[in-house]
């Protein structure tokens, strides 16, 4: 077990290394000058006069005019010692502040998402296998295949419409209070959980075929108990290996809506770093989300064991799950 | 979906399980072969009206992506009405800011979504489907190291990985299709391996191994034509999520260039006057929203019938 | 395969029931989302802007939401009617110019204070004076303002005396201008990084002090208590109305419009011009008022080949049907552009007779230029090169995009091919102003003053000046002109001989005039604007 455990976690290293190195691969093929950038901060008027000796120290701070080598092994350096640097396109303020501003609020609403995905999720999966006509459970059906082919900024701006502005049951921006996430939460969460739902729900059907369901339907156990004992908690066994890819849906669509609610984020924020090809911002962030999934996997691979026990560990059996 | 042996040409009786179709005899017309042909397939397609109506649809969209001039009703660039008029006679979808018809860049706009959708899916089919059926085959260090690569990939969400990609080719539809398809490799890659690996522990390979078959000949004739099915579906459902995916990021700023007629940056202009101009906005959704589920609907379609 | 165990109906019923009855309980749990107080609450005015500058000091680059906030938290010297254009004293009660404008005495009123505590003086107006030259190129606009300082003289305690080394008319009208507000000491000795991230660290004389930034979130301004020295153009001198501003940064447009309809916010500043439809206007005020500056143009950039070519250049205009513009683009809330200059500038000039609608005189100007109809419709010179205009631009602005898509079609009919190309900010940011890989910008720059022809029209400013060095003389001179004196005659002559000389060669393409949109509550009496069309809170008043 404990070899198994030291293996993921090597395993977690190697891929936090590569989602580091990625990031910086990505930035220095990107075009632009961000020193230039950085000085003008913008476009027409609004952009100061930029003049050569500062874009030149600029260059210099930020390290641009040294070769590449060199440039990537100062940088995982940095990550290593957690020195972060400084955000260039937030007024110079330190990458670990401008994040640590934001990254509240975008747990506040990836948490609350997932929560409500998974309600709803389990409410459309269960209702298009249980209920007991067929057109509901179509209906059922029908609902969740809404979040997957309807793309987030459409529903956000419906919802926003129509929620906020007509029957004004939600503000539409802020971050102030918890009213104020619920909107932009139930958007990220019916988008995915169309998905979680299609997942679950043909998991549900397959588990109840199987034998021990029936016999213990013929040992007189009403329907509702036999959902729930039985079938729920081994049906939820492939939904629960889909919850990184989940999160990252939720990292994917807390950019989209941040930006169309107004909220701050670490979503919305990566969109602005890589518009201007602020470094280490994007460094920063990358190496977050990759955390946060590697995070996400890790623990998910780790406790699968304790949810269904018939399921041997995979170090265990000796062979790797597919 | 199963089809039911086709009745001979002669035999006036209906077949047993054509449910709706006419009663058999009474009528006097020589039903020929095409009647009794058409009769069961129409049946069974009245049987499956999701699958139905997807093919239906389809093969609207494909009209339209091969000849959109047949079926657009105005030039999509010029400005023929009035700007933001609502849907009428004229102009079935309404007309856009510039007071071009929404229906014909609609139309014209197939092209463009559809083909980058391709575009992508193929780039992540072969690309991922190489690297995962090598990963599978060839086992070891190769599938460590594609296997963490593919985890490199994936721990960043894929939109964020598109957005990076893009900002380092630019704009225009076709870097966008080659952003997405970068994004969709890893999901490819996990499906062509793991179908890899299930095929490869079938006893027959075993047998195809001992008898000295070469690896890459093995590949080919073995895995390839085994896995496709599973992969295939996988494709086709990934398609949907590429269009869908243009038009996000046609909806951040990095789709086609003007005055190209891509559903996602038309979603994208639109919302702007959604309040004022619904159609705008609201009718490449709709498409492309309908779109996405044929396309889900018809590979789950397929994919039903060949796994059972 | 056995049957999924199923629900009876009537736990079915009951849990239908109960999700329907859960989602409106779920947002009642928070109460009135559109918040509101009764009628008459002074307490707080909710106000949307539509983006966080990041950077608040009033010295600084000029965002128009910095200048905004500047406006509540700093008073100037002086202030300028936004109705006449007129000067009225604001800080100082009273000013004299001399003979060639080159300098200018300011006597101070009585009494008035910084919020920290410390008094205004005439030494205040020398070290405000002395920091904008000093932070060089960071308040380049203040700079701008301020070329030829020689220094300011403090006489007696509330008499300064500031003095250029040549004529300089336009100063006057730029000290009603947040770029050269007057802050407090402890302010001006502060890093200028320091004071750009706000806060209670940028103290100004105002009716309002500047509690709090939230980056990317909000601002909170809290009224002073004792304020009484409000400018002469305003209805209320005295304390504001409101205790405090919450500016919520909202920078989706629709969000912002669909903020303001439904109440959630009182006061929405800077509106875009396509979410009017959206606005009530029975239950909300709606502001639409012309800018003041330049005519929204398309500059050309003319050391790039298609643009040395004169008959390109002078194609343009005729070839530009601006009323279309106007009401297809703007949906007819602005006017097409009658000059260089909006009509609602001060020293504008009715130069229409240049920017009519005529494509065959376009048409007949490129022929007589050498270029003929080619096989597609796009004109060809004698070396076979395709009349194709190129412009770079940062994605993403619906408007925008839609405006050059309509000039598209416009310019083709006479065989002119634009192209667009959509970029990234971080590649945009590769060129500046004179070393562009194309043809063509936008522009924009408010002034209530025709001197803001000067600054974009001619070679004088690195960065401001579309001109530097490519220099027009004829058009230099013509543009001098308006620095020389301060009657307004004389300026109004000399900026309609300038604006002649530009449109005759083509050096500029104006398109329309803008509008400032301003939408707010009728539960607010009304809405107050400055001469540049900012909120002024301080003369806010509810119904």
């Amino acid at each position: 077990m404990i070899r198994y455990v030291a293996r993921r976690l090597a395993q977690a290293a190697v891929v936090l290394w590569g989602a580091i190195t990625l990031s910086f691969v990505i930035v220095q093929l990107t075009p632009g000058d961000p020193a230039r950038l950085i000085v003008s901060g913008g476009e027409g008027a609004d952009a100061g006069a930029a003049d050569d000796s500062q874009i030149a120290q600029i260059r210099a701070e930020m390290g641009l005019d040294r070769p590449v080598v060199v440039q990537y092994v100062t940088y995982l350096w940095r990550v290593l010692t957690l020195d972060w640097g400084t955000a260039y396109s937030q007024q110079r303020q330190q990458v670990a502040d401008v994040i640590g501003d934001n990254l509240g609020s975008t747990l506040e609403l990836g948490v609350t998402s997932l929560v409500i995905m998974t309600v709803l999720g389990v409410a459309f999966a269960l209702g298009s296998v249980l209920l007991p006509t067929r057109w509901l459970r179509s209906a059922f059906q029908g609902i969740t295949v809404i979040g997957i082919a309807v793309p987030s900024f459409v529903m956000a701006i419906v919802l926003l419409q129509v929620f906020s502005f007509q029957l004004g049951w939600f503000p539409a921006f802020g971050a102030g209070d918890f009213r104020s996430v619920l909107l932009p939460s139930i958007t990220i969460a019916l988008l995915g959980a169309g998905t979680l739902s299609q997942v679950f729900a043909r998991s549900i059907r397959e588990v109840s075929a199987e034998g021990y369901v029936e016999v213990a339907q013929a040992r007189g156990m009403g329907p509702a108990k036999v959902v729930l004992t039985h079938v729920l908690r081994n049906a939820s066994l492939p939904v629960y290996t889909i919850v990184g890819m989940l999160v990252g849906g939720v990292v994917s669509g807390a950019a989209i809506i941040e930006i169309i609610f107004g909220r701050p984020g670490v979503g919305q924020l990566y969109i602005e770093a890589v518009s201007a090809r602020d470094f280490p911002l994007i460094q920063a962030l990358i190496v977050l989300t990759g955390g946060l999934y590697v995070l996400v996997t890790l623990i998910v691979d780790l406790t699968y064991p304790l949810i269904d026990p018939r399921v041997v560990s995979p170090a265990a059996s000796g062979r790797r799950a597919g | 979906m199963t089809t039911h042996a086709r009745p001979r040409p002669d035999e006036r009786s209906a077949p047993a399980a054509a449910v709706g179709a006419p009663g058999p005899v009474a009528r006097r017309r020589d039903p020929g072969r095409t009647t009794a042909r058409i009769r069961p397939l129409l049946a069974a397609a009245l049987r499956a009206p999701g699958v139905t109506l997807s093919v239906l649809f389809m093969v609207l969209m494909g009209g339209w992506l091969l000849a959109p001039g047949v079926f657009a009703t105005h030039h999509p660039l010029e400005a023929v009405g009035d700007s933001l008029a609502p849907p009428g006679r004229e102009f079935w979808f309404g007309t856009d800011l510039n007071g071009r018809d929404v229906y014909s860049r609609v139309v014209h706009g197939a092209r463009l979504s559809l083909l980058a959708g391709v575009v992508a899916v193929m780039i992540s089919l072969v690309l991922g489907g190489l690297l995962g059926m090598l990963a599978g085959y060839l086992g070891g260090v190769v599938d460590a190291i594609i296997s963490r690569a593919v985890e490199v990939l994936v721990s960043i969400p894929g939109l964020l990985l598109s957005l990076a990609i893009i900002s380092v080719l630019g704009f225009g539809v076709d870097k966008v299709a080659i952003a997405v398809g970068i994004a969709g490799i890893p999901g490819m890659v996990r499906i062509a391996r793991a179908e890899t690996l299930r095929i490869v522990n079938l006893p027959y390979m075993d047998a195809a191994a001992t008898s000295g078959t070469r690896r890459l000949t093995g590949i080919l004739t073995h895995v390839v034509p085994n896995a496709s099915g599973a992969i295939g579906v996988v494709a086709g459902i990934d398609l949907g999520g590429a269009i869908l995916a243009v038009a996000s990021l046609s909806f951040l700023g990095f789709g086609a260039v003007p005055p190209d007629p891509e559903w996602g940056s038309q979603i994208n202009e639109g919302r702007m006057y959604i309040s004022n101009a619904w159609w705008w906005t609201v009718f490449p959704s709709v498409v492309a929203g309908l779109t996405v589920l044929s396309v889900n609907r018809l590979s789950r379609g397929i994919g039903t019938r060949e796994v059972r | 395969m056995a049957p999924a165990p199923s629900l009876s109906r009537r736990s079915l019923g009951t849990a239908a029931v109960l999700s329907a009855l859960s989602l409106p309980v779920l947002a009642a749990c928070g109460g009135d989302a559109s918040g509101g107080g009764a009628a008459a609450d002074t307490t707080v005015l909710r106000v949307g802007f539509p983006g966080d500058s990041e950077n608040w000091d009033p010295h600084q680059p000029p965002q128009t939401v910095t200048r905004a906030v500047s406006r509540q938290i700093a008073d100037t010297l002086v202030d300028q009617d936004p109705e006449t254009g007129e000067i009225v004293g604001w800080l100082a009660e009273e000013w004299e110019t001399n003979e060639d404008s080159s300098q200018f005495t300011f006597r101070l009123r009585e009494g008035v204070t910084f919020s920290d505590g410390t008094p205004l003086t005439a030494e205040s107006i020398r070290s405000n004076f002395d920091r904008i030259i000093d932070i060089g190129p960071l308040a380049y606009i203040g700079a701008s303002h301020l070329r030829g300082y020689v220094g300011t003289e403090v006489t007696d305690e509330l008499t300064a005396v500031v003095s250029f080394d040549g004529p300089n008319a336009q100063f006057l009208q730029a000290a009603t201008t947040q770029s050269l507000s007057i802050l407090a000491d402890s302010t001006l000795a502060l890093d200028p990084e320091e004071v750009a991230r706000g806060g209670p660290a940028v103290v100004g004389s105002g009716a309002y002090t500047f509690e709090e930034y939230v980056p990317g979130e909000s601002i909170t301004l809290a009224r002073r208590d004792d304020y009484d020295w409000g400018s002469q153009a305003y209805e209320n001198q005295g304390a504001a109305a409101y205790e405090t501003v919450e500016i919520s940064f909202i920078p989706d447009a629709a969000t912002l419009a669909g903020a303001v309809a439904s109440g959630q916010v009182d006061y929405a500043f800077l509106l875009d011009v396509s979410t009017i439809p959206s606005i009530d206007t029975e239950r909300l005020h709606l502001s639409n008022v012309p800018t003041r500056g330049i005519s929204f143009p398309l500059i050309p950039f003319v050391y790039r080949e298609i643009f040395a070519d004169e008959a390109v250049r002078r194609a343009i205009n005729p070839a530009t049907d601006r009323a279309e513009i106007a009401e297809r683009i703007y949906q007819g809330e602005v006017e097409p552009a009658t000059g260089l200059l909006t009509a609602a500038t001060p020293g504008s000039a009715d130069l229409s007779e240049f920017l009519e609608h005529d494509p065959d005189l376009a048409r007949s100007i490129l022929e007589e230029g050498g270029w003929t109809e080619g096989e597609d419709g796009v004109r060809v010179n004698d070396e076979g090169e395709r009349l194709t205009i190129t412009i770079q631009y940062v994605g993403g602005n619906t408007l925008y995009e839609q405006l050059f898509q309509l000039l598209q079609t416009q310019w083709a009919r006479v065989g002119i091919e634009f192209v667009l190309k959509p970029v990234t900010e971080a590649e945009s940011s590769e060129y500046g102003l004179y070393d562009a890989p194309y043809d063509l910008s936008t522009w924009t720059q408010g002034r209530a003053d025709p001197d803001v022809l000067r600054v974009v029209y001619s070679s004088f400013y690195e960065n401001q000046s579309f001109f530097f060095g490519n220099a027009l003389p004829e058009i230099d001179e013509a543009l001098l002109a308006l620095q020389s004196t301060t009657d307004p005659e004389e300026r109004a002559a000399a900026s309609e001989n300038a604006q002649r000389l530009l449109l005759e060669g083509g050096y500029s393409f104006p398109l329309i005039d803008a509008v400032s949109l301003t939408a707010a509550s009728r539960e607010l009496a009304g809405i107050r604007l400055d001469a540049e069309n900012k909120p002024v809170f301080a003369d806010t008043a509810p119904a």
